[in-house]
């Protein structure tokens, strides 16, 4: 069932009210992962986070579009075409939850779920004037989730404003005994105990160098002085390894990747190898070599090693700020096309969101402005682990200050 | 000059743990004998988006392996991923351990003719493949895969190239399936396939003594042993061929071997010229493992007295002769039942290594009567043949023709050498001669 | 095969059709072409990890507050059945996943 987006890979039930990023498995029907490897490919259980929301009376409406894999940045890396932006069609929605962020935009759907391993739900809330939730690492179970990078895929939740995103985040948040890494002992040890007036918002620095879009740091001034004017204490923090952090993640995530994709050859279930598409064979073939005998320790060992020092980063900020500002991507949305044939440069757009995923941390991502052609601009709000309802409360409170978010695009 | 060719050999040995459900999922870990692919689920089926979770059981069952086995049990473990493609193995990786192995630096005594000690370099824990069938279907030449297996917990034991010989290795092996058994924690059968075996052989030169040599820098991996009489079939033929090719001044190829029932020998299976690439990382998916003093304690605390301590104390403390005594203590159950018997013939005053010697023989069925019952049994038998008062006196007469100084002490005077006289005949009767009896016919021998 | 720079490159033709092999990916002649350019390019860019001093930092390889033993119990749970365990594959042949050919030993 094609849209004019071409967001929908498969509409369940018109008269739902939730719909899944393809790489939710959904019991009895169609589950790709934006690949024709899994074409065709029914399973037989539902991913943890579609029963919880089944069972709190969420009705699956559609499967959206996604990069193959969720591999990519715009969408355009989907063996079913790309999807298109509906605040301007020549536009990429962001990716890799494309199909999502454009569903939930266009109010095809209210709610949606997505993924987000080095950015893929925060990247398409900016791009399409959405808000969404990438989690704590472990927060919301993986199981029935088609693995891309084990140790930074977190379960991501989208919708039209953070009240709407909180809703779900408390529904799916919670231990599941079929993934290992949910059980922390440090789950809910951030229960919103703070005063609001007391929080105190940190700017990293690295985050705003030049060659960030002069339309998206000014839309992120603005935000700063909202939040000023309300009473929040904003200072400027450093977070140094910030400029490793592609390198770091390009290196660990593509040979998680090719681990994971190794069960796919065809004799159990799905497509031959040779159905892969490019960047999923690029990012498997680099993952094998980065991790390979002879070179695990100089490329890959390495690259997990600089991962410890991101970290010590941000530890050593939420010493002094309960929560970062930052925007989420260096551009506003780019045209179809004009990213997909330099996979350096398309990498690149991550560098704002990865290092908040190597370090496994919550982030909100919402709108804070629209660009003189209107598109939208995001921002993003990070805070150390299971501090989700700090960011939500801050989030809130912007959103009543502003109202971004509900502009709607003119379809 | 005087070369001498030293068999370097280790071994590698996977056994299939008996706990109920598989390594990583809830399905059942008991295959043997089922209809293919019953016992499979998203997990050891490798479908999208499954998750491992590790099995309490097997992890508890590797420690107290490794303490077995007299093993430092490392107090960090992690799971690893081991990357290769083959059609039974379904992630296309299997979950193991690679660097930091549950247990690790042990040893294990035998005993054949002298004490010896092979080391263990390793015990962990992974998962099993599934199985693979070699068919014909139309006419088409095929594999069937079978993935009830996949997921079952597997435990790898390595040893240091300690052994020296095909008889030292079929004892280890053989050493070490009776410590499993005993443990409880492995049906560790050969033919079921829950225990499979792999050696490493080479053979070291040196022109002085067996100390002096060092390690040789190939080896031979030989597969398919599928029972401890190929394993030392195996060893053998390649301690002999290596040895043809090194004193032929050549050398023996690194390679893979599988041993060939129907040949008696092994043949080349595969080169191995480069070591397999595996590409290990640490398994994410799984938190990693730590275990505390106190839980390494409870644990040990679990862990019986083994076969070969039993054995020995079989020996030493209650005379039983030792292979008597090592097939005894192989098996927990017998062992029980001998140590009543032993209890019951002490208080009869029997002799105790016939009576092992008829249980192990079969000749009673130990299942069905009880300690107390074969001792009396066995004690009215005897008590029968010797109420026939010939076969005593002759035995008597024996006794007094053995001890010459004891009845001259006697008749000197010291009366309580009667005693000794006694019991001389209780051995020659086995036990089952009235010593009140015997006392009576010694004294009127005697005071002749 | 030398680049500009006159360095030697890290991953070239060969290497990378080895690494494809590993991979159990297939790679023509063009695709082997453009993977070395564009990998050469990602790798090139790694470099700048090279001058970070990590000699005493421990790698991190899960992010989970440090969280160790989430074991199961050993119990038995439902599986799959048999029809539901194959009902996705191309080929099967009483009750087992059938592939094709005579295979290489492991």
């Amino acid at each position: 069932m094609k849209d004019k987006l071409n967001a929908i890979l498969l509409e369940i039930n018109p008269k739902g009210n939730i719909g899944y990023k393809d790489n939710f498995l959904t019991r009895g029907y169609e589950t790709t992962a934006g690949s024709n490897v899994l074409k065709g490919y029914i399973s037989h259980y539902s991913a943890t986070v579609v029963d919880l929301f089944e069972k709190n009376g969420f009705v699956t409406k559609a499967k959206f579009n996604c990069d193959a894999w969720a591999h990519g940045s715009s969408g355009e890396n989907s063996d079913f075409g790309a999807v298109k932006n509906p605040w301007n069609n020549a536009y990429t929605p962001g990716g890799s939850s494309s199909g999502s962020s454009a569903a939930v935009a266009s109010n095809y759907t209210k709610y949606a779920t997505g993924t987000d391993t080095g950015g893929s739900i925060r990247l398409p809330a900016a791009f399409t004037n959405s808000s969404a939730i990438k989690p704590t690492y472990g927060a919301i179970s993986r199981y029935g989730i088609v693995a891309m990078a084990s140790s930074t895929d977190c379960p991501s939740l989208i919708a039209q404003n953070v009240k709407d995103v909180e809703v779900l985040f408390k529904i799916v948040s919670r231990e599941d005994k079929k993934d290992a890494n949910t059980f922390s002992s440090k789950r809910s040890l951030r229960g919103g105990q703070f005063k609001p007036g007391s929080l105190k918002i940190g700017l990293p620095k690295e985050y705003f160098i030049e060659g960030l879009d002069r339309e998206v740091s000014e839309a992120v001034r603005q935000a700063r002085q909202v939040l000023t004017e309300d009473g929040y204490k904003i200072e400027n923090v450093s977070l140094p390894h910030t400029k490793y952090g592609i390198a770091v993640y390009y290196l660990i995530m593509p040979v998680e990747v090719a681990s994971n994709l190794a069960r796919y050859d065809g004799v159990r279930y799905g497509q031959a190898r040779s159905f892969f598409g490019e960047e999923a064979e690029r990012r498997i073939i680099l993952g094998t070599f980065t991790s390979s005998a002879g070179y695990s320790a100089k490329y890959y060992q390495k690259a997990a090693k600089v991962r410890t020092l991101i970290i010590q980063d941000f530890d050593q900020v939420f010493k002094k700020v309960d929560v970062l500002l930052t925007p989420v991507s260096p551009t506003p949305p780019f045209k179809l096309g004009e990213k997909a044939n330099d996979p350096l440069k398309m990498y690149l757009s991550d560098v704002l969101t990865v290092n908040t995923s190597l370090a496994g941390l919550p982030s909100l991502a919402l709108s804070c402005g629209f660009t003189k052609k209107n598109l939208p601009i995001g921002m993003q709000f990070v805070g150390p682990r299971w501090s989700e309802p700090v960011l939500f409360s801050v989030g809130k409170r912007y959103q009543e200050l502003t109202d971004w978010h509900k502009r709607k695009p003119s379809i | 000059m005087n070369q001498m060719y030293t068999p370097v050999i280790g071994l590698e040995i996977h056994v299939e743990l008996a706990t109920r459900s598989k390594m990583f999922c809830g399905c059942p870990a008991d295959h043997f004998g089922k209809e293919p692919n019953i016992q499979t689920c998203p997990v050891c089926l490798g479908l999208p988006g499954a998750l491992p979770v590790p099995n309490k059981k097997a992890i508890e069952w590797t420690i107290l392996l490794g303490l077995a086995l007299n093993c430092r049990i490392n107090r960090s473990s992690k799971f690893d991923r081991k990357h290769y493609f083959y059609p039974d193995l379904p992630k296309g990786y299997q979950i193991s351990q690679y660097d930091e192995p549950i247990a690790s630096g042990g040893s294990l005594k035998l005993k054949i003719d002298e004490e010896r000690t092979i080391g263990i370099e390793r015990v962990h824990l992974e998962e099993d493949t599934g199985k693979l069938l070699h068919n014909t279907v139309n006419g088409e030449k095929v594999t069937l895969v079978d993935f009830n297996r996949s997921g079952v917990a597997l435990v790898e034991i390595v040893t240091e190239p300690d052994i020296h010989s095909a008889t030292e290795a079929k004892e280890f092996a053989q050493e070490l399936q009776r410590i499993i058994r005993h443990l409880g924690i492995s049906d560790c059968d050969m033919e079921k396939g829950s225990m499979r075996l792999e050696a490493n052989i080479s053979i070291a030169e040196s022109g002085k003594r067996k100390e002096e040599s060092e390690l040789p820098a190939y080896k031979v991996e030989v597969k398919n042993l599928n029972s401890f009489r190929f394993l030392e079939r195996a060893i053998n033929y390649e301690i002999e061929r290596q040895t043809a090719l090194l004193k032929a001044g050549r050398k023996p190829r690194q390679e893979t071997r599988g041993f060939v029932e129907k040949l008696n020998a092994t043949r080349t299976q595969r080169y191995k010229e480069t070591a397999a690439d595996y590409r290990y990382f640490p398994e994410p998916d799984i938190p990693p493992l730590e275990f505390s003093n106190e839980f390494i304690d409870n644990i040990r605390a679990k862990l019986p007295q083994l076969p070969q301590d039993i054995a020995k104390q079989l020996e030493n403390k209650y005379g039983i002769r030792s292979s008597y005594a090592r097939l005894v203590a192989a098996d927990k159950e017998l062992t029980d039942y001998v140590l009543a018997v032993i209890d019951e013939a002490k208080k009869a005053r029997m002799k105790t290594d016939s009576l092992v010697g008829l249980i192990i023989n079969q000749k009673i069925d130990w299942h069905k009567v009880k300690p107390e019952q074969l001792v009396t049994e066995m004690m009215k038998t005897k008590a029968a043949q010797v109420s026939d008062d010939t076969t005593l006196e002759q035995w008597v007469k024996q006794a007094v023709a053995d001890l010459p100084k004891v009845v001259a002490d006697y008749k000197a005077g010291k009366k309580a050498a009667i005693g000794v006289l006694i019991g001389k005949v209780a051995a020659l009767s086995n036990g089952s001669a009235d010593a009140s009896v015997v006392k009576k016919i010694l004294e009127e021998k005697l005071s002749r | 095969m030398k680049d500009k720079r006159n360095q030697k490159l890290v991953i070239d033709s060969k290497l990378l059709e080895h690494v494809a092999s590993l991979a159990k990916i297939t790679v023509n002649e063009g695709e082997v072409k453009k993977y070395v350019v564009q990998l050469e390019e990602i790798i090139e860019y790694f470099r700048q990890l090279d001058k970070i001093d990590t000699l005493n930092i421990i790698p991190t390889y899960q992010v989970i507050d440090n969280t160790t033993n989430v074991l199961r119990e050993d119990v038995i749970e439902s599986s799959l059945s048999q029809k539901e365990a194959l009902a996705q594959a191309k080929r099967t042949h009483k009750g087992y996943f059938l592939v094709e050919g005579v295979l290489n030993e492991r």
